[in-house]
């Protein structure tokens, strides 16, 4: 099994709790054999995404801009799981995961399709049907703040290609062995299994 | 004037081009007709340099009114912004009791519908509360591609509900006072018929691949068995 392992905790030593729930994650891939292509997202060298829509009219399938990002996207293309790691921030991502995540739609294509009702753009590389786990960490309860973050995931699943898609919200401090064991149960994982 | 100041933020990399500013820059001139002080920043040409992010921040702490505008991008606020917002958060702890300040945001999307923008809009309200700023509402639209790159007064009336918005939520905005839900819904309403838009959506892109060559190239994949 391929994933991908987005990591957007802020630089090294900010955030021990978003640091603890990336081990629990290369835990609980490491336990199921899975091959994971992981990046620290924080230390590499990914510019913000300009709009210019080259990805999908002047070199279509890569981005213009000449760093970093070449490898998340090489790496993402065909894989089926996406594992999204982020402290949640005003109920969203942090920026470390996000400048990734804005410069991914070259794996998109610019045309239109329907889905769920909606307007969206097809994925550009098989298989169509991907899995999204993002996990989010956050000091102290906020209940507000994790309905935010899980409605966010589910719409960035229905740009994913309507991937199958969960949110997992780490509060406060939780010990690694309790957030392998929930990252475990989560649906990602386990039918990943069958 | 009436001695309040407004700042428009815009968080595009298009610069002149950039849709987010047109509709900013056009909210700004109506508060500017109601007696408001404005200034206008891109953030980014502040990104990498120190000075005009300090200069960018400081006017952040100055303004009565903060307007953020920005395009959606994947569902949610460009990353330059996040960051730049949570530069603002740690700058305003423990500032309790100081000045009110207000913010109020510009969202549009490529899509047709509004929906898309709503989780961008829940963040910059949940950004407010944890920052300490009062939120007065997020005006938020699809179809931005409608309205790419042109002043929107020359948008041939294809912008007219999203201008006649923005000209009502000055006069809100003026008072400190709260969106209301009409004049988010009208910012909301379609530019024109979804489908016409998706049409000539898929038009657009063949024919700018045409130009640059890449018509038959359009669906390539340069990472498949990476």
């Amino acid at each position: 099994m391929k994933a991908v392992f987005l990591k957007g905790s802020p630089p090294a030593g900010r955030d021990p709790l978003c640091n603890r729930a990336a081990a629990a994650v290369m835990a609980a891939t490491k336990a199921r054999g899975w091959e994971v292509r992981s990046f620290a997202l924080a230390g590499m060298d990914i510019g913000p995404c300009r709009g210019c829509f080259s990805c999908w009219l002047k070199t279509p399938g890569r981005c213009v801009i000449a760093d970093e990002q070449e490898a998340v996207l090489a790496a993402a293309a065909g894989s089926e799981h996406f594992i999204w790691l982020t402290p949640v921030t005003f109920g969203g991502y942090s920026p470390e995961l996000k400048k990734a995540l804005d410069r991914i739609i070259p794996i998109l294509l610019p045309f239109f399709k329907r889905v769920r009702g909606e307007t969206h753009h097809p994925l550009r590389y098989p298989p169509f049907r991907r899995r999204l786990l993002v996990v989010g960490t956050r000091r102290e309860d906020d209940a507000e703040g994790e309905e935010a973050f899980r409605r966010l995931v589910g719409r960035n699943a229905l740009n994913m290609g309507d991937a199958a898609a969960s949110a997992v919200v780490f509060s406060g401090d939780v010990p690694l062995a309790d957030m392998e064991r929930r990252l475990g149960e989560e649906p990602f994982f386990a039918e990943a299994a069958r | 004037m009436n001695g309040r100041k407004v700042l428009l933020l815009t968080a595009s990399p298009r610069g002149a081009a950039s849709v987010s500013r047109a509709l900013g820059e056009f909210l700004l001139a109506r508060l500017e007709e109601r007696g408001m002080a404005i200034k206008s920043l891109p953030l980014h040409p502040a990104l990498g340099d120190e000075k005009r992010l300090a200069e960018l921040l400081a006017a952040v702490d100055m303004c009565s009114l903060l307007v953020v505008s920005f395009p959606l991008y994947v569902d949610h606020l460009p990353s330059p912004l996040i960051e730049l917002l949570r530069q603002v958060a740690d700058r305003r702890q423990g500032r309790a009791g100081e000045a009110r300040q207000s913010l109020a945001a510009i969202v549009q999307c490529g899509f047709p519908e509004t929906a898309h923008c709503r989780p961008a809009a829940e963040v910059m309200r949940l950004f407010a509360a944890q920052s300490g700023f009062r939120f007065l509402g997020c005006l938020a639209c699809g179809m931005g591609g409608a309205a790419g790159g042109r002043e929107l007064k020359g948008t041939g009336g294809v912008a007219r509900h999203q201008l006649r918005a923005l000209g009502e939520a000055a006069a809100f905005l003026a008072e400190d006072r709260e969106l209301p839900a009409e004049v988010i819904a009208r910012m909301g309403r379609p530019m024109m018929p979804r489908w016409f838009y998706n049409f000539m959506a898929d038009l657009g892109w063949k024919r700018q691949a045409k130009k640059h060559g890449t018509r038959r190239a359009l669906r390539d994949r340069p990472y498949a068995g990476a």
